[in-house]
């Protein structure tokens, strides 16, 4: 038994204790405390509910605003000890307990019995969506097979191409890369789907039987955030040198900055020897071929570079706007569809993604998390309550009033005849109704 | 001098009358007597102006014609195009209708500058005004015309004002209102009547030609057709001015025969409607009513244009021509009191005296003359139906002078005198001499309103000297104009009343005078010119063509003329002469200045009207050019008399001259002195001579025409109205059908329909479910506590029930 | 996926709680006490919710559970008040006294 499940006994039993206490109470003040009390319980039950957030709000809200209300209502009629001396519908009380038992009966049983059965928690299914980089002779049209729980095939994707996410459900997959004909164009890939994953898998590489090397995938998590303002989080793969690449941001002047600064020793000491360093930002380094880094850098507009080893600038990407909230995919690939360079070598070329706004999600119960759906799904809801908020204040105000409450009998203010109809009476009748008639009066205030 | 836009002033001369009627009809009560008679003079006098400057014009151009597009987008009034037809607000100014134009404003300004003292007075002055200037807006438009339908606008307008000043004076109390009100509905009766005649004519011409114009705008008037046919015109029909196509050739040799002046005049004025008519442009429909009917009528008879197909009947176009002339006739008859249609013109005198002169002698009553001599195409294509009208006319003429002889009223003599002379007119419309009956026309409103607006000025005399006799009698000095309604039945108007008033009322008498000489056809008087001429036609007609008619209307207008002299010194002799027979009489006062001036003109124009057509070989007449009104009208009216050379007819003249003074003389010899009434019962003296008796007595009784009216005519009338009020509506319709078959028959059918029915099923099936939920829910209310705890264990009971069904499918698996 | 206490174990907790709620609903008189239970059936509910939802795997669990707080908050706020008017008019806050809607 652990921890959790005794805490859940002693609060639960303290819980129903504390109902039953304010049931039976004959003070309406007890009741009330004893109501806090069980409030209190049902919070930190939320805290076991992996429900914080809610478990604040039970607190502060119900157990502190709404039961402080109550006591309020309770002092101010002075109805602490209200006459429950009326002896009408002795017979009620029974057929409410046996409703009761009744429903608690129904209700109980299949849960106790074992009928129900409950759902696994699952969270959202893995959403994968597949790049296509892979340098393949002739450049053909690739397809994607995805083998596992559930089998899906892509359309045929061009180089570059990117699809969008679909949905397959959790677990072991095998990813294929074949040609429109069917012959397969690499070696079947591993892929492992958990819950919740949102994974970007980028087919790269290329065929070179000399060095026994074939196409294979990379998997980057799509779906995050960055975690401060100003930022986002970008994803960079090498998929074009077998060098070590690093990615500069230029900065304003739009070329490498380098200089050349003494090697210093331990101390700090000179030693002679020169190096060549960047002054610009480096943004990523240790950018291994096939390996995704993910570095978060300001958003803006930036004239980006991956810069070799030798501090040469591989491919420049101009104008490059990082947004927030935006999944940031850059792809270093050998261009398949332009002529080599004169040394036979393959020129390069970055495969953007379409810049899809993936929202991010909070962690499960935070305030985050609540905070976010209620801005995104369920913010007509949340304008809605809060009208509702509005129309019940507006309401106890009218409701309170003093005039309003009190059902007084209003007289109503006889009318005066007018004055063309007296004048008639006058000449039909010869009486001067005229100066019987006491004079109008505007209402003295109200 | 002359300006070439004059003519397009016409449309003023309905406007303006129109606001005057505006100003009087709305505001005429709150003006007052007189800024409203000023208004309304100011009308009268700025359309007299107008009609002079036009008259300036076209005697300055020769009478050519021109047309006159309404102002203000009024272009087209009723228009068609899908059936072509379009009928314009147009005005065709020529010579005729300068006459008239001067007719109408001058004599009509006399007599509003009349109204304005003989109505002085009277509660309904404004509206009087108002209604005189309607009418001369209304016979203004009449005149100017330029289609069939517009002169009808203003026939029916003249008419409406007819009855509305006949009745003018509808609430004066007692029977006098009731004979004024039974006066004017008489008048538009009989004109209804006339009215569906000249319509049924408009309906032919329409059927016949496809338009109402009299000629389209640019159209040559009164050109035999061959003109038209062959392109050119000739330097005859060129020196009239009004032409649209010029032979080049012939216009120089116009300009050479008359002269440079006179061609530059000419040509000045027409050069803007100069252009060639050709021969490929021309089609009949281009043209007007008129120039159709002179190119149909060139055809050869029974050519196939001339068969025109009226309801199945193929008529040849000529006898089209009398059906339309002898329609027209029926509307003539009615608006110009001839046979049989004149009843209601006598009795018209009912109206005050100045709309007597202005239009039941002078203006209105001459618009049916007016409408022949329009259309005097029509009437010199139709022999037949103008010897036909020649009789009505010379008919006319006899009777009314017969039946004016044994007239007591002064106004009625007038009246039947009027009728008589618009039977001279008509008479020598038949004969063709057109231009004799417009002379006629000028010179008889001239002499005819001045002998109205006398008899006016002579009743408003008696009438005041009545006044003045009852003032001195009863002590007070009530000068009001109405005040003689509360009064005793002393008649004003009747002549037996009067005698002696010459040396009362100078002025009116000699101006009487004079229009009784003018009438009776006294040298030189105006009269004596026009009816010699009407006369010298018919001889003309007769002995020199040796056309029956002529001879038949001459012997009869002789007869009527010896009439026309003989009433018309027997009134003289009653009114003025011998000595006064009742105190009003003798204490009659002379008109205001606002009566006598007009009449004074009017004399002087009765004295010198006749000059204006001066025959050749008469006396005066190297003072005068010869014929100079029939050259006038010449452009308008193509076939200005029988004989266009005629002479003066010595013989002829001085025959009739004769006839005149010896009937003057005869009815001197009887109504001299005091002889003009006799015996207590104020009898004529001819009823004392036994040969002379029953020609009096059925002159007396108006040769019973209303009597013959009312037994033909009105007696037959008021059964058929009694017996379909009575019978067919009251006592069928209202007592039978609608009491017996539709109430009762409804009746019947709602009592069925509410008793058993709808008492019975309907109420007792919504009554019988009301019942059945009241009790279902009366015991269904025992449940609604009202206890909240209650309800929630019910609540509570059911959510267990739900719970159980939900959860038992799990247990049974499990 | 193995939790040291198992989810039927709070749905357990859960439905005592919420039994013991509404028979204060049922039982009690005093409309107080009965708001109060209505709360603690709330919270069970609410207990329940963070549970499956922890089972799950799913947080929309403690969303609906942070809304329901929200609403009860609103829910008590104007229900104290009509307690509170009741009170002013009748002087008592039983519920029993309370049955003008008898039918």
């Amino acid at each position: 038994m652990g921890f959790e499940l005794v805490l859940f006994i002693a609060l639960g039993g303290l819980a129903v204790l504390l109902a039953v206490g304010m049931l039976i109470s004959k003070n309406a003040v007890h009741s009330a405390l004893f109501l806090i009390g069980n409030f209190a319980c049902v919070a930190v039950l939320y805290l076991l509910l992996d429900a914080p957030f809610i478990s604040m709000v039970q607190i502060v809200v119900y157990t502190g605003a709404i039961m402080v209300l109550f006591l309020f209502v309770i002092m101010l009629l002075g109805a602490e000890h209200t006459t429950d001396t009326t002896r009408s519908f002795r017979w009620l009380t029974g057929l409410a307990t046996t409703a009761a038992i009744a429903l608690l009966t129904a209700m109980g049983a299949p849960l106790v019995l074992g009928g129900v059965d409950l759902p696994q928690a699952q969270g959202d299914n893995p959403q994968l969506r597949i790049v296509h980089g892979a340098n393949i002779s002739d450049n053909p049209n690739v397809i994607v097979t995805l083998r596992g729980r559930d089998t899906l095939t892509s359309e045929p994707l061009r180089f570059g191409d990117v699809t969008g996410f679909f949905s397959v459900p959790a677990g072991d997959y095998t990813v294929i890369l074949n040609r429109e004909d069917g012959s397969v164009v690499a070696p079947p890939a591993q892929l492992k789907l958990a819950q919740g994953d949102v994974l970007t898998a980028i087919a790269y590489g290329a065929v070179d039987l000399e060095r026994g090397t074939f196409p294979s995938i990379a998997v980057v998590p799509a779906r995050t955030i960055s975690e401060r303002n100003g930022e986002t989080l970008l994803k960079v793969l090498n998929a074009y040198s077998d060098d070590t690449l690093r990615l500069v941001d230029l900065g304003p002047n739009k070329v490498l900055d380098t200089r050349q600064r003494p090697v210093l020793d331990e101390k700090g000491a000179p030693t002679g020897q020169q190096v060549t360093t960047i002054d610009d930002t480096v943004i990523a380094t240790d950018l291994v071929k096939g390996l995704p880094i993910q570095a978060a850098y300001a958003v803006g507009t930036h004239t980006l570079a991956f810069v070799n080893s030798n501090n040469e600038v591989v491919f420049t990407l101009f104008d490059y706007e990082l947004k927030r909230n935006t999944e940031q995919l850059v792809v270093l690939a050998p261009d398949v569809d332009q002529p080599a360079n004169l040394d036979g070598s393959v020129r390069p070329r970055v495969l953007r993604n379409p810049a899809l706004a993936t929202p991010t999600m909070g962690q499960y119960g935070s305030p985050a998390g609540i905070g976010l759906m209620l801005f995104t799904d369920y913010l007509l809801p949340m304008n809605i309550v809060g009208f509702l908020l509005l129309v019940a204040m507006i309401g106890v105000i009218v409701l309170t009033r003093p005039d309003t409450a009190s059902v007084q009998r209003r007289v109503v203010r006889r009318r005066k005849v007018s004055r063309p109809l007296t004048s008639v009476i006058t000449q039909q009748t010869g009486s001067d109704v005229l100066s019987d008639t006491p004079k109008l009066e505007a209402p003295s205030g109200d | 001098m002359h300006n070439e836009t004059y003519p397009q002033l016409v449309p003023l001369l309905i406007i303006i009358p129109a606001i005057g009627a505006f100003i009087n009809m709305f505001w005429g009560a709150k003006l007052g007597e007189r800024v409203s008679g000023y208004v309304g003079i100011a009308a009268s006098l700025l359309s007299f102006i107008i009609s002079v400057l036009i008259f300036s014009y076209l005697s300055a151009v020769h009478g050519a014609a021109s047309v006159i597009n309404a102002p203000l987008g009024l272009g087209s009034w009723i228009r068609m195009d899908s059936i072509g037809l379009n009928i314009p607000w147009q005005f065709r100014v020529d010579t005729i209708t300068a006459v008239m134009l001067l007719v109408v404003t001058g004599v009509g300004s006399l007599i509003h500058i009349y109204a304005r003292g003989y109505m002085h007075g009277d509660p309904k002055f404004g509206r009087f005004f108002a209604f005189l200037n309607l009418f001369l807006m209304f016979m203004l438009l009449l005149v100017t015309a330029n289609n069939f339908l517009m002169m009808f606008v203003g026939w029916e307008g003249v008419g409406l004002c007819s009855y509305l000043l006949i009745g003018f004076w509808w609430d004066k109390r007692g029977a006098t209102g009731w004979r004024n009100a039974n006066a004017a509905r008489k008048a538009v009766i009989v004109n209804r009547v006339g009215d569906f005649g000249l319509l049924l004519s408009m309906f032919l011409i329409f059927w016949t030609f496809g338009t109402f114009d009299y000629y389209k705008p640019g159209e040559v008037a009164n050109v035999p057709y061959t003109l038209y046919t062959n392109g050119y015109i000739t330097a005859e029909q060129a020196k009239k001015g009004d032409i649209l196509a010029v032979n080049p050739a012939a216009e120089s040799q116009a300009a050479e025969t008359h002269g440079d002046a006179h061609g530059e005049t000419h040509g000045a004025h027409s050069k803007p409607a100069r252009e060639t008519l050709d021969n490929s442009q021309f089609a009949p429909s281009r043209l007007g009513v008129f120039g159709q009917t002179e190119y149909l009528m060139s055809l050869p008879e029974g050519s196939p244009e001339r068969v025109i197909n009226v309801g199945g009947l193929e008529l040849d176009f000529s006898v089209m021509l009398f059906l339309i002339v002898i329609f027209m006739l029926v509307g003539v008859t009615a608006k110009s009191a001839q046979i049989p249609l004149f009843v209601w013109l006598p009795d018209a005198m009912a109206g005050p005296t100045p709309v007597s002169a202005l239009m039941h002698a002078a203006t209105m009553v001459t618009a049916g003359v007016f409408l022949l001599i329009r259309a005097n195409v029509f009437l010199d294509h139709a022999p037949e139906a103008r010897a036909i009208i020649a009789l009505v006319g010379a008919l006319t003429a006899l009777m009314g002078g017969y039946i004016g002889m044994g007239q007591w009223d002064v106004k009625r003599v007038l009246a039947y005198s009027t009728v008589s002379q618009l039977g001279f007119m008509v008479a020598a419309v038949g004969l063709g001499a057109y231009v004799a009956a417009m002379f006629h026309l000028v010179t008889h409103a001239i002499f005819k309103a001045c002998l109205f607006l006398g008899s006016g000025s002579v009743i408003h005399g008696v009438e005041h000297g009545h006044h003045h006799v009852h003032a001195h009698a009863h002590g007070h000095g009530d000068d009001h104009h109405d005040a003689h309604d509360e009064e005793d039945s002393f008649d004003p108007q009747d002549m037996r009343n009067m005698g002696g008033l010459a040396r009362r009322m100078p002025i009116t008498y000699w101006t009487y005078i004079f229009a009784t000489f003018a009438l009776a056809g006294l040298f030189p008087f105006a009269g004596f010119w026009s009816k010699d001429e009407i006369l010298a036609d018919a001889w003309h007609l007769g002995f020199d063509k040796g056309n029956p008619i002529g001879y038949i209307v001459l012997g009869i207008l002789l007869l009527a003329a010896a009439f026309t002299a003989f009433y018309m010194w027997r009134q003289v002799q009653m009114i003025f002469h011998g000595e006064p027979r009742s105190e009003a009489a003798a204490n009659a006062p002379e008109s205001t200045l606002w009566m006598t001036v007009p009449l004074m003109v009017l004399a002087f124009l009765s004295l010198v009207g006749g000059f204006i057509n001066v025959p050749k070989g008469a006396p005066f007449h190297g003072m005068f050019k010869d014929y100079e009104f029939k050259h006038f009208l010449e452009s308008a009216v193509p076939h200005v008399t029988v004989s266009p050379s005629l002479y003066f007819n010595w013989g002829l003249a001085l025959g009739a001259t004769f006839i005149a003074f010896a009937a003057i003389f005869f009815a001197h010899s009887i109504y001299a002195g005091n002889k003009a009434v006799r015996g207590t019962a104020r009898r004529d003296p001819l009823e004392f001579v036994p040969s002379a008796k029953p020609i009096w007595l059925l002159a007396n009784a108006r040769m019973h025409w209303d009597n013959i009216y009312f037994a033909v005519i009105e007696n037959p009338f008021n059964r058929i109205g009694k017996f379909l009020a009575d019978v067919v509506d009251w006592r069928f319709l209202h007592d039978y059908f609608h009491d017996v078959v539709i109430k009762k028959g409804y009746d019947g059918v709602g009592t069925l329909l509410s008793k058993p029915f709808d008492k019975g099923i309907i109420d007792g099936a919504v009554n019988g479910v009301a019942w059945l939920f009241k009790q279902f829910s009366s015991s269904l209310r025992l449940v609604q506590t009202g206890y909240v705890r209650v309800y929630a264990v019910a609540l509570l009971l059911g959510v267990v029930a739900v719970v159980v069904v939900m959860v038992l499918p799990l247990l049974q698996n499990g | 996926m193995n939790f040291a206490v198992p989810t039927e174990a709070f749905i357990m907790l859960s439905m005592v709680l919420f039994i013991l709620g509404a028979m204060g609903v049922l039982l009690r008189r005093n409309a107080i006490l009965i708001f109060m239970s209505v709360e603690l059936m709330l919270n069970a509910a609410n207990l329940a919710l963070v549970a499956f939802a922890r089972q799950w795997g799913q947080m929309n669990g403690q969303l609906f559970v942070f809304f329901v707080m929200t609403v009860a908050a609103a829910e008590v706020a104007v229900g104290l008040a009509l307690i509170v008017a009741i009170f002013r008019n009748k002087r008592s806050i039983n519920i029993d006294d309370l049955h003008q809607m008898e039918g």
